[in-house]
């Protein structure tokens, strides 16, 4: 056998031992470095929680009367771009709402995602009666980053788990090895 | 397989070139989704091509770690057989 030829080889030689050792510590610190290394790494990466964008400096249409103004940013439909990609381009993987002057809660209105781009569609008062009119607009969102980089990080983490047991099937052939010699295991002479 | 059993150093190097691996491709990722988030397109067709793109890219990013726990396998398979007798 193979692992009884190799356990002779390793008894014959002075610091066989040692350097079998050495070679498992060897492996098991670059598993730890490696550890270390990816996981600072991926912890670093930006984007990896959820986002929330504020959008500021829209003008809300005033009433006058039982009139509103056509002046407001919801007169015409607006774009604003995320700083990253969402994950989906429908309106459930966004949560956008807006907000009047006062931190009031206005509408949470159906958008159209392209990419980065959101459009919000114009709320003119001649149209809908009671515009939607805003001043502010949140955006929440999961980055597309985010949800990669979470399952190479699920995969990653697999790996990791998986690499110390080279070590322990290295020690096991040892052990399995000795025994066999021990045992006098044949080796052609 | 059998460079990396001939080889004393050979499994740390193994494991140097998985995390090298899984560090290039959650780096690759950011980079793609950057490249790709900066990429405007102003006609639907341009735009589901673009779309058609990222979702196989995603498809991509997943199968991409699956060559690190592949790769381990293939070790660990490797150092049973040649344990048993395997030809070296």
């Amino acid at each position: 056998m193979k692992a009884n030829t190799k356990s002779k080889n390793l008894k014959e030689d002075k610091n066989g031992y040692a350097m079998a050792v050495g070679g498992l510590v060897a492996l098991l610190v670059a598993i730890v470095v490696g550890v270390l290394v990816y996981w600072n790494v991926s912890g670093n990466m930006p984007a990896m929680t959820e986002q929330t964008e504020r959008f500021t400096g829209y003008t809300v249409a005033t009433k006058t009367g039982a009139v509103w103004s056509a002046t407001g940013s919801n007169a015409s439909y607006q774009n604003i771009t995320l700083n990253y990609v969402p994950n989906g381009a429908s309106n459930s993987s966004i949560t956008l709402v807006c907000y009047n002057a006062t931190g009031g809660e206005t509408s949470a209105p159906a958008v159209t995602i392209n990419n980065r781009q959101i459009t919000i569609p114009a709320s003119p008062s001649n149209v809908i009666g009671t515009p939607l009119t805003y001043s502010q607009i949140n955006v929440t969102y999961t980055p597309k980053i985010y949800d990669d980089s979470a399952y190479t990080n699920t995969q990653a983490t697999t790996v990791f788990n998986l690499l110390p047991i080279i070590a322990i099937v290295v020690v096991g052939g040892i052990l399995i090895g000795l025994v066999v010699a021990f045992g006098g295991g044949g080796r052609k002479r | 397989m059998r460079k990396l059993l001939g080889n004393k150093h050979g499994y740390a190097r193994a494991v140097g070139g998985l995390v090298a691996l899984l560090i290039t491709i959650i780096v690759g990722i950011l980079v793609y989704w950057q490249i790709s988030g900066g990429i405007t397109l102003t006609t639907d067709t341009a735009n589901t091509s673009r779309d058609n793109v990222n979702t196989t890219a995603t498809t991509v990013f997943q199968l991409l770690p699956i060559i690190a726990i592949v790769v381990v396998g293939g070790i660990l398979i490797g150092l049973v057989i040649a344990f048993g007798g395997g030809k070296k």
